[in-house]
This record gives structure tokens, C-alpha cells and sequence, in this order.
């Protein structure tokens, strides 16, 4: 297609640039990143740039992030996990059943109905009066004698342990810029209510953090794949699959991007599918391997370990496989696992490849596999009307979840998703572990660009949440022009397609072509039509095998070839002119002879939804054929 | 050369009439507010009145 414009660019004031006092936070409920608009993410004192979302009490010390995530072996019950899905939730919606490998979620013992955490600290000891400096030799001074420090209880909310975290997040971004941060866009998951927005955006302003923006995971997404860096390759207008899968939880949505505006068309999440249910597969390998290598029985995994050497060997292989995933990720080569002292002191080295591993996990895999079938029915998108397919999420990052989703989601083997277009490997744009935070950071730097005067002060209120500016009307059917000839095909001519459907109003599109003309007349014709967008299935069966290919034979069935088909649906309006512009062209081609004209085709679609079209030759003088549709 | 180019039209071919037509209904969806194109939707409804002209003026 030539080239179409865009509803009106953005101006250069609202460009990106390096503005990098502002950061996006991904806040997962088990890990959380930051990022300041460079393609890597920020590391965190401890190098970590997916930030475990752990808070561990040990003595006088508080711990966050892996080394928090560490305490799970031997202090679960003062280490804090999964706060994040509990904000702004009451306690008696929280299901009491959890886990117990961490500190439990109790009744806040004043505040009605309020979760929180109790946990075991060591309080220091009162300190001694402070001695008067004055006159007193400073190089006498010996140290005074510390007194034991006192055993306590402490309370934390939700809310607190929000803070607490979150503020370690901000001081972790401002130790590595240098600077302080100006302000901050968050994600949210689609599935938070008003009440749990409310308490994150609470918990972060707590935490000393300007919010911006808190921004849909979804659409932190789309910040990132619809700017120019994602890919060139791909078209502005195009239908994406995000599929999404952490620790505990699996979202799919699937988005319209139409130049560079983005909507969902229908989405879905569960809280049965992630890494978890990975770790649990693969836990359970290693804890059989140990066995039968060192005859030391080990139980995992299960409801009630039969003992604490049980509990505290599946604790540190839990910790452990996180790395032997990302080795199984990042390169084709087996991975290993290895725990000092897993169970009654024996150490434990187990390795594992990737066709063993996609095989344990496939039931996983699987269930990934049939949400996307289950949402495309629903949703009646066919698989191969999905453009792309983008990965969000520390699971995702497993090129074995990627090409069963291919095949057994039944998308078109030129699907474009990151492994396809090379960009997951080495931290590169498509990395899904990266790309909810450097869309924060994106739109961070977007909404920092905006004055907080006059226009753009309106501009602004529309990203706070509960704006009523994002609702918009959009096209249901796609809109185009079919220049008619006798060539017998579907549309009875040449199809331009110029507005899609799921197009937001008022829209725009512009297209250059050109129209052919013959010698003796200069006369051309457009109809513009509403269509539908189909998938047409052709059924081959296979050539006749030869005697010597015998080893194909199982490979008799028939194979389904599915094409896009355009079906007209209502003829809106038809104009017709002489051109007056038209060239002959000349020389070797082999269109020599030919006469043409360039024209470009604008149609505009009104908020109303009237239509106007135009057709106008390029140049001076140039002849225009319209039509105007009424709403 | 432009990469689309139109067949010539059929010398028998007569403009089709048109039967007081409209597109189908527009349906209603929630923008994700994010990056400059959200923007340029914004200005052009909240300032120019959702007219291309105005905002390109
Ligand atoms: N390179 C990798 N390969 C495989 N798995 C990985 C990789 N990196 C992280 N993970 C796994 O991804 C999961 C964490 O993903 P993510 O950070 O997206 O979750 P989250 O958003 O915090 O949680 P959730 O979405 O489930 O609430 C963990 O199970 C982790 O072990
Ligand atoms: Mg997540």
C-alpha cells in the first residue's frame, strides 16, 4: 500500500527525548523492573534487573528482593510475597487457604477488615542518653557498651508493604541516574478494580513517587510496539495477540493498532497458568533425580510436606530452577541445577535439556495454547487475521511456549512475534521481560513533555484514570475504494483498502497509486465500498507420493491453506472522471505504451460517521472525483 | 511509479446508483491512553473539534 497518513501527527514537542528524570515501573506481583527509556532495564544494588517483590524481616534487618526472596528457606514466615494482588482488596476477599511458605495474611488488629503481615523483628535497644560532647577529649572516647536489642512484633498493611517496596524501587532508579526522579508511570494489571488502583497509586505517592500515570498492561505494551523502533516491517494498521505469563497468571489481549492508536478487542486473563506451575514440573524432576541418584527420599509439592527437611529442600530448588530457566531460555544447551546440602546435607547437581523441558512443561504450554484458541473463537478474530504476537512476561521468554503457540494456536507460519524477528535475544526490543517497563518509561517521558499550562493541561487530565476521553467510536466494517475492470476477481477490480475496521473516529487515511488509462480514452471509475474481511479455506491434497519417498507416507492427510478474502458488503457511493493529467510511459519497461495517472485518495471518516472521499490527480490542475456519504 | 496500480476501466462500465446508503453503525471502544497518537486524537477533539481542517490549520 502507499503511503497512508497518520490521524494527524504529534507535534515535535511531544517527541520523545532524553528526558531521563522520569522512569516506568513495572510492578508485577512477583517481580517488578525499572526502566528510564534505554533498552535495558535498571539494576538494582544487587545487579538485579528483575526485582524479586519480596520483603524479609530478619533480626534488625530488612531485606528486599532476592535477597528477601533467599529468606524463604529458612525465615518464610517473616518473608513477605504476593502483596501486590492483595492491594486494596478487604481481608475477607482474600481466600484464607494460601500458602503457608511465607508470612501469613492476618486481620489487622485495629483496623477492621484490613489484611496485613505480622512479622518477628528485633527491635535495638533503647539507645543511652547521649553523653555532652563538651570538653570531653574526643580520642578517650570508647564505645558504649550496646545493650541486646528487644524482640518485637511488627504489623505491616498491604499499603505499608507496598511502600516499603516500592520506595526501595524509586531509591534504587535515583541511586543509578544520579538524580532525583521528577515522575513516574506505573503498571496496573487490566484485571485491578477502581479500589486497587486507588490503593497503588496510594501506596506509590506514600513511597514519595509522582505518578503520572497508572497505565494498563495492555497498553504499556502498546507504548512500546507502536513506536517506530519496534519494527518497520510491520504494518501501522494490524491486529496483535499479547500474550502475557508470569509466576501465577496468564492475560491475553488482543488489540486493534490502527496508526498508532490502540484499543482492546477482547481479552481474558487466569490465575491457574504461569511459572509456577513450571517451577512445580520441574521441582518435581530434580527432587526425582536427587532420589535416585543419592537414595535420600525427598517429597515436593505437596499440600502438606512430611517434614521440614522436605519443605526447606523444595524452598532452595524453587529458588535454584530460576536460573536453570533462564539458562533452558537463553540458549540451547542443557541446563543445570545445583543445590549445596538440598536434603540431610547432600548436595544435589541435576541438568536438564530443552526438548526434556518443553516436554515436562507442555501441559502448561498447552493450557496457554488453548486461552488464545478459546479468545480468538470467542472474540471471532481467525488466528490468521492476527498480524502479530507480542510476549510480555518472565515465562514467555521460553522459545518452547513460542513455538507451540504457533503451531497449536493455528496462527500463519509467517506470524510475526519477537523469536521470529529476532528481537528477544540478548535483552533486545522484544525482550518480554523489559517491555512493560521501558512503556512506562516511554509514556513517562511522553506526559513529561506535555507544559502544565493552558492546551496541554487538558491533555494531561486525560491520563489520569476514570477519563472519559478514551471512549471512542469506531468503524465495524473496513472502507475502500474498488477501481472496476474485467479482470473477474473477487472485488471486481482493484481493492484499496483505506480506513479498517476498529478504526477510531474521526479518521483519516491517504493513499497514492496510480489509475491506469488507455490511449483513446481518460475516463476512470471508483465505487466505494464497505467490506467484510474473510478467511477462505482451500483443502490440498498431496501430490501422489513416489515409491522412494516412502518414509513420507503418514503425511497423507489433506492440508488446509487458508487465504484473506474481501467481501463486499454496501456499495456507498461511485464517481467517475476524465483525467487530465495522464502521461504515456516511455522507454524499456515493460509497461511502456501504457497510459497513467497519479492520483491520491483521501477518505475521511467524520465522528458522525459521514463519509467523504476524494480522488484527486497529483499536480497542478489536476482533476477531483468525490463522494460524500451522509451519517 | 507508484507500487498500486489500476486496470483500465471497461469502456461498458455505467456508475451503479446508490440507494440513500450509510456506514454500518460505528461501535463504541476505549482507547488505551498512551503515546503521541493519543495526543493528536485528544488535540483533534478536544480543540479542533474533531475537524481534520482545524487541527491542520
Ligand atoms: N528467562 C526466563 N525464562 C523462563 N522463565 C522466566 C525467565 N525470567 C523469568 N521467568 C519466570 O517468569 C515468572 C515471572 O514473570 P513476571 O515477572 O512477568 O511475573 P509477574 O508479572 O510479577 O507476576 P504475575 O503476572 O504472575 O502476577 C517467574 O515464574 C520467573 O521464574
Ligand atoms: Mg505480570
Amino acid at each position: 500500500m502507499a503511503s497512508n497518513t497518520q490521524n494527524g501527527s504529534a507535534d515535535p514537542s511531544t517527541e520523545i527525548s532524553n528526558l531521563p528524570d522520569v522512569v516506568g515501573i513495572n510492578f508485577g506481583n512477583s517481580f517488578a523492573s525499572i526502566a528510564d527509556g534505554q533498552a535495558e532495564c535498571i539494576a538494582n544494588e544487587d545487579g538485579e534487573r528483575q526485582i524479586a517483590c519480596a520483603l524479609s524481616f530478619f533480626g534488625e534487618e530488612m531485606y528486599i528482593g532476592s535477597p528477601a526472596k533467599a529468606q524463604l528457606v529458612k525465615n518464610s514466615k517473616n518473608t513477605i510475597v504476593g502483596f501486590r494482588n492483595l492491594l486494596g482488596k478487604k481481608f475477607s476477599e482474600i481466600p484464607q487457604s494460601q500458602s503457608t511458605a511465607s508470612a501469613p495474611i492476618i486481620q489487622h488488629p485495629e483496623i477492621p477488615d484490613e489484611p496485613a503481615y505480622k512479622v518477628e523483628i528485633l527491635q535495638p535497644a533503647p539507645a543511652p542518653l547521649p553523653k555532652s560532647t563538651t570538653g570531653t577529649p574526643a580520642a578517650s572516647s570508647a564505645p558504649t557498651p550496646r545493650s541486646e536489642p528487644i524482640p518485637a512484633e511488627r504489623v505491616l498493611t498491604v499499603s505499608e508493604v507496598t511502600t516499603i517496596f516500592l520506595k526501595s524501587l524509586l531509591q534504587s532508579a535515583e541511586d543509578f541516574l544520579g538524580k532525583r526522579v521528577q515522575g513516574a508511570v506505573i503498571t496496573v494489571p487490566s484485571v485491578f478494580t477502581d479500589a486497587q488502583k486507588h490503593a497503588l497509586e496510594k501506596a506509590a505517592k506514600d513511597a514519595g513517587i509522582i505518578v503520572y500515570q497508572l497505565l494498563e498492561e495492555p497498553a504499556a505494551v502498546a507504548a512500546v510496539t507502536t513506536a517506530d523502533a519496534w519494527s518497520s516491517m510491520l504494518p501501522a494498521d494490524r491486529t496483535q495477540l499479547i500474550v502475557d505469563v508470569g509466576s501465577s497468571s496468564l492475560s491475553l489481549s488482543l488489540l486493534a493498532l490502527r496508526e498508532g492508536l490502540a484499543h482492546i478487542i477482547a481479552s481474558t486473563s487466569s490465575t491457574s497458568t504461569g511459572g509456577d506451575a513450571i517451577d512445580s514440573k520441574l521441582i518435581t524432576f530434580f527432587a526425582n533425580e536427587f532420589t535416585k541418584k543419592t537414595k535420600t527420599p525427598l517429597t515436593v509439592c505437596s499440600e502438606t510436606p512430611p517434614s521440614t527437611g522436605d519443605a526447606r529442600a523444595e524452598a532452595k530448588l524453587r529458588l535454584a530452577i530460576e536460573h536453570t530457566k533462564r539458562t533452558i531460555s537463553a540458549s540451547p544447551n542443557a541446563a543445570t541445577c545445583s543445590v549445596e546440602s538440598l536434603k540431610d546435607g547432600v548436595d544435589f547437581t541435576g541438568n536438564i535439556n530443552r526438548m526434556r523441558f518443553d516436554m515436562l512443561v507442555r501441559p502448561i504450554y498447552d493450557s496457554v495454547a488453548r486461552a488464545i484458541v478459546d479468545l480468538l473463537a470467542e472474540a471471532k478474530v481467525d488466528p490468521h487475521q492476527v498480524d502479530e504476537i507480542v510476549y510480555v512476561g518472565g515465562t514467555t521468554c521460553l522459545p518452547g511456549l513460542d513455538e507451540h503457540i504457533g503451531f497449536a494456536g493455528g496462527f500463519s507460519e509467517v506470524i510475526n512475534t519477537p523469536f521470529s524477528m529476532g528481537t528477544v535475544i540478548g535483552g533486545g526490543i522484544g525482550d518480554p521481560t523489559t517491555v512493560l517497563a521501558r512503556g512506562c518509561a516511554v509514556q513517562a517521558a511522553l506526559i513529561a513533555s506535555l507544559s502544565s499550562e493552558g492546551e496541554d493541561e487538558e491533555l494531561r487530565k486525560a491520563f489520569e484514570h476514570g477519563s472519559d476521553l478514551v471512549d471512542v467510536k469506531t468503524t465495524s466494517k473496513t472502507l475502500g475504494l474498488v477501481f472496476p475492470d474485467n479482470s473477474g476477481n473477487e472485488t471486481g477490480g482493484t481493492w484499496i483498502p483505506l480506513v479498517l475496521a476498529e478504526t477510531t473516529l474521526p479518521a483519516r487515511r491517504t493513499a497514492t497509486f496510480d489509475i491506469g488509462l488507455s490511449e483513446e480514452s481518460k475516463r476512470f471509475a471508483f465505487e466505494l465500498w464497505e467490506v467484510s474481511e474473510g478467511i477462505r479455506v482451500e483443502k490440498i491434497s498431496p501430490a501422489k507420493v513416489s515409491p522412494s519417498d516412502a518414509e513420507d507416507e503418514e503425511e497423507e492427510e489433506e492440508e488446509e491453506i487458508k487465504h484473506k478474502t474481501i467481501i463486499k458488503e454496501t456499495l456507498l457511493g461511485a464517481a467517475e472522471a476524465e483525467a487530465v493529467l495522464g502521461i504515456k510511459v516511455k522507454g524499456p519497461s515493460k509497461d511502456a505504451g501504457k497510459w497513467t495517472t497519479t492520483v491520491e485518495a483521501t477518505l475521511i471518516v467524520a465522528a458522525s460517521g459521514s463519509v467523504d472521499v476524494s480522488v484527486k490527480e497529483i499536480g497542478k490542475d489536476g482533476v477531483v472525483a468525490t463522494v460524500k456519504v451522509s451519517a | 511509479m507508484a507500487s498500486i496500480q489500476t486496470n483500465v476501466l471497461p469502456k461498458s462500465y455505467t456508475l451503479p446508483s446508490v440507494a440513500n446508503p450509510s456506514i454500518a453503525g460505528p461501535s463504541s471502544s476505549r482507547l488505551l491512553p498512551v503515546g503521541p497518537a493519543y495526543i493528536s486524537h485528544l488535540r483533534l477533539t478536544i480543540h479542533h473539534d474533531h475537524s481534520f481542517e482545524a487541527h491542520d490549520a
